[in-house]
């Protein structure tokens, strides 16, 4: 980010902040967020497909 | 409403007021009325967020409205996971670790305090015109239901959250929350199980979805492009990505449920827990509504779904005869509608079921007439509610309440009561909490009080929140002559202020070069250029996306402008 104020957090803590227990980190679960919310995209069009026959 | 249905309102009702204060004994101080001590678990703070968001318009309207044109307002959420990682990635960080009260905070820092005013300004203008709006809709419910005046219902229900969110602040707010948020889950499956229940015997569950895909009803996802059009693929990606970035990024009252939680970590999750439920909650929630237009084909229903207004054309003397004439012969021809339209709904049925693919084919054409015919016939009778009572011509906001008052039985209706009433005070008392500190920390005591004791803040804060309660039940009593889908009106009003606030965030975190000059100026340009665009064909989903566009761009061009010419005038 390029803003100019800066994060108040200090290396630890943010290497604190990023851990996930079951995720390990918190770049994995927004992988999986980012999977998730594409797939509702194509399940939803799936359905209105099969079911949406005006 | 019977004595089961009154019990369980009533312990409810009184259930929701005990938490409330009970956990009101924990606002002491400024930190625990306005942050909740930065104690609160993830999973608390994600059902609060949902709460805030899902109000008794997602009930009231969006069944409605899913019973008039089907699912298409489903798109709007789409966008929300991604919008939850750039939030998780970016904002809540920002917020957390800045350990601000309000989002606009932020804005001061960054920019300076004109800026930081000027948009907590328009987030008191928007949220003040929704919160009297959000009031109003369950009055809706039970103006039909227990036959009380509007103004009788706004003011129980005005009254029993303020009581407690006056005492307890956010702290209070945030577990009345979660405990409204439970129930709310309960409701859904629910309400959508007795709709479902409430289908004749001799109709399948697989002709009822093939019946409502007939009739157009299944269209979660319009991928055609029309800028015209509501709601399409492309408005809900694109002017539901900037809606949804604007709203839980930068409207206090979702910023002042997250930054409760207990650390950044579940600050994040509390989110995260929004971008996996929001969309198939509010899936099943719009499939109610078509099965709804469903179970209405084999249950008479009424031709206009208001009883009051029925009752005034039929019965008021103030009525010119020839109307009331005219209604008559409506209702007649709609119940004859009615019936061709179940008749051909059947045949439909039969030949599918016998595998004729030709009739089926014709039948099909046929059955999207019978459904136009019975359209017309109910067009025909708002056109002339609307000649009486102009603000009263809709009533999607009482179609599933009618189904509720007639078809549901003892005790469960008091349940969905109660989860109407949970849904709009979760939102009312999280409305109010946010006006509230933004009014007391962004204006009183930046501007007018800047050196008090906390308890004098504290004292100020509670003041503020009765100020703002007692505004959200003055517009409620008006709110109800704007007459259109009120989860639409709320957008709607919010889309023009959403905009402009999120450009001048997304100014400040990516434009290094953005001064205050260009901030200020450029939430001007935004809100100019979001109002003209409002007077245009434009789809309102995309005022969300002119205004940060706008904001971003001038503001970055006058910030270089007025960089460019201070340097000239200090050299």
């Amino acid at each position: 980010m390029a803003d100019p104020i800066a994060n108040q957090a200090t290396e630890d803590q943010t290497a604190q902040d990023e851990k996930l227990n079951f995720w390990g980190n918190w770049r994995n679960l927004y992988a999986f967020i980012l999977i998730y919310g594409i797939l509702q995209i194509v399940i939803l069009y799936w359905f209105t497909r099969t079911f949406n026959q005006p | 409403m019977r004595l089961g249905d009154w019990l369980i309102f009533v312990i409810y009702l009184g259930g929701t007021m005990a938490l409330g204060m009970w956990m009101s004994r924990r606002g002491k101080d400024l930190d625990s009325y306005y942050l909740g001590n930065r104690s609160i678990p993830w999973w608390a703070a994600g059902l609060s967020v949902m709460a805030t968001q899902a109000s008794a318009i997602t009930f009231i309207g969006t069944t409605g409205q899913a019973f008039n044109d089907g699912m298409r307002f489903l798109q709007v959420y789409l966008p929300l996971p991604f919008v939850v990682i750039i939030l998780c990635a970016s904002f809540v960080p920002f917020f957390y670790r800045a350990k601000v009260y309000t989002a606009y905070e932020y804005l001061e820092r960054r920019f300076d305090a004109k800026t930081r005013a000027l948009t907590s300004f328009l987030f008191h203008c928007s949220r003040g015109a929704s919160v009297g709006i959000i009031l109003y809709a369950p009055s809706v419910v039970l103006s039909i239901i227990l036959g009380w005046s509007e103004s009788a219902t706004i003011l129980v229900m005005g009254i029993t959250t303020l009581i407690y969110t006056t005492k307890g602040g956010v702290t209070a707010v945030v577990w009345t929350d979660t405990l409204q948020m439970i129930l709310m889950f309960a409701g859904i499956f629910v309400g959508l199980y007795l709709v479902i229940a409430g289908l004749p015997d001799n109709v399948s569950f697989a002709d009822t979805v093939y019946l409502a895909g007939a009739a157009n009803h299944w269209n979660a996802v319009d991928t055609t492009v029309n800028l015209q059009n509501q709601y399409t693929l492309l408005s809900g990606l694109l002017g539901g990505f900037f809606l949804m970035l604007s709203y839980f990024g930068c409207d206090q009252s979702q910023v002042q449920r997250y930054i409760t939680a207990r650390s950044l970590s579940e600050s994040r999750m509390s989110l995260v827990m929004t971008a996996i439920l929001k969309v198939p909650m509010q899936f099943l929630i719009l499939a109610t509504g078509v099965l709804l237009f469903i179970f209405y084909q084999y249950e008479r229903p009424p031709v206009f779904f208001n009883p009051a207004e029925v009752r005034r054309l039929e019965t008021s003397e103030a009525v010119p005869p020839e109307v009331r004439e005219q209604f008559t012969e409506v209702k007649k021809a709609f119940d004859v509608a009615f019936e061709q339209r179940q008749q051909i709904a059947n045949q439909l049925l039969e030949a599918r079921n016998r595998g004729d693919a030709a009739q089926t084919e014709q039948l099909r054409a046929d059955y999207n007439t019978a459904n136009q015919e019975v359209l017309n016939k109910r067009q025909q009778a708002s056109a002339l509610v609307k000649t009486v009572a102009p603000a009263y011509g809709n009533d999607v906001n009482y179609v599933y309440p009618s189904f509720l008052l007639k078809y549901v039985p003892v005790g469960v209706l008091g349940l969905m009561i109660s989860v109407i009433f949970a849904a709009a005070m979760s939102s009312i008392a999280a409305e109010i909490a946010a006006l509230s500190s933004t009014s007391m920390i962004d204006f009183y005591k930046r501007f007018f009080k800047p050196e008090a004791t906390d308890r004098h803040y504290l004292r100020a804060g509670r003041f503020f929140t009765l100020f703002w309660g007692v505004f959200a039940t003055f517009i409620a009593t008006y709110a109800g002559r704007w007459g259109t889908s009120l989860i639409e009106t709320v957008n709607k009003v919010g889309s023009h202020f959403y905009g402009p606030i999120l450009g001048v965030f997304l100014l400040g975190f990516l434009i290094r070069r953005a001064n205050s000059t260009g901030a200020f100026w450029g939430i001007l340009l935004g809100m100019a250029a979001v109002l003209y665009a409002s007077f245009t064909d434009i789809a309102w989903l995309y005022l969300n996306v002119i205004g940060p566009v706008v904001v971003v761009i001038t503001g970055t061009l006058i910030s270089l402008l007025t960089a460019s010419q201070k340097v000239t005038s200090d050299e």
